[in-house]
């Protein structure tokens, strides 16, 4: 599904490797995540939502999910 | 190096980390399986000792195994998803394969003695990787 990670990401200037390591991921998930290829599990767009300080339904666009 | 492709740090259970740790072993692997082989085929050595280094690389292995399955449980939840998409595509055509060869071989399509466990196991061996290339580039 479509989501803000990529702009989040940047407004704080990380690279996808910076924000791997703050949510003990492997940079490829990002990557999948921010392209919408991989839709996070709950625990994960928890630890996301609560490391940009905001919440799951601000950062992930349900609306446009993948058929 | 570009800042978006740099490696992640250890603890994210980065590919390129955990083939690090494991692909020692499975090397050492590979050269067990091939010194076996040659001691095998060229070394006369009693009946024991024939068994004996036919089982040897099976030890090594296991090793790698025993590695591999840290890797997997250190891996993060897309890792793990690509690792079993990949057992899932390998396992049921490794599953084909066999079958397939052995029907081929009642009817005298395949020769007996083409088809053996030496030749099959490395064809198994390869469908797992085939699996895991798959299951990679859906999500990249």
């Amino acid at each position: 599904m479509k989501n803000r990670l990529r702009v989040l990401r940047a407004e704080r200037d990380w690279t996808q490797a910076d924000l791997a390591e703050r949510l003990a991921v492997s940079r490829q998930t990002v990557h999948a995540i921010e392209t919408g290829k991989y839709d996070p599990s709950l625990p994960l767009a928890f630890k996301i939502a609560r490391l940009f300080e905001s919440s799951i339904e601000a950062i992930f666009d349900p609306g446009a999910a993948r058929a | 190096m570009d800042p978006e492709t740099r490696p992640s740090l250890p603890h994210g259970a980065d590919c390129s980390v955990e083939s690090a740790r494991t692909t020692p072993y499975l090397f050492a692997f590979g050269v067990a399986y091939v010194g076996a082989l040659f001691a095998l085929r060229f070394a006369p050595m009693p009946r024991g000792a024939q068994i004996a280094v036919a089982l040897a690389p099976a030890a090594v292995f296991v090793l790698y195994l025993v590695r591999w399955l840290g890797a997997i449980r250190r891996m993060d939840e897309l890792q793990r998803l690509i690792t079993l998409e990949a057992l899932a595509i390998a396992y049921p055509l490794a599953l084909l394969l066999i079958m397939t060869l052995g029907l081929l071989e009642m009817v005298g399509a395949v020769r007996h003695d083409f088809i053996n466990y030496l030749r099959l196991w490395p064809l198994v061996f390869w469908l797992y990787f085939i699996g895991l290339l798959i299951a990679r580039r859906r999500y990249r």
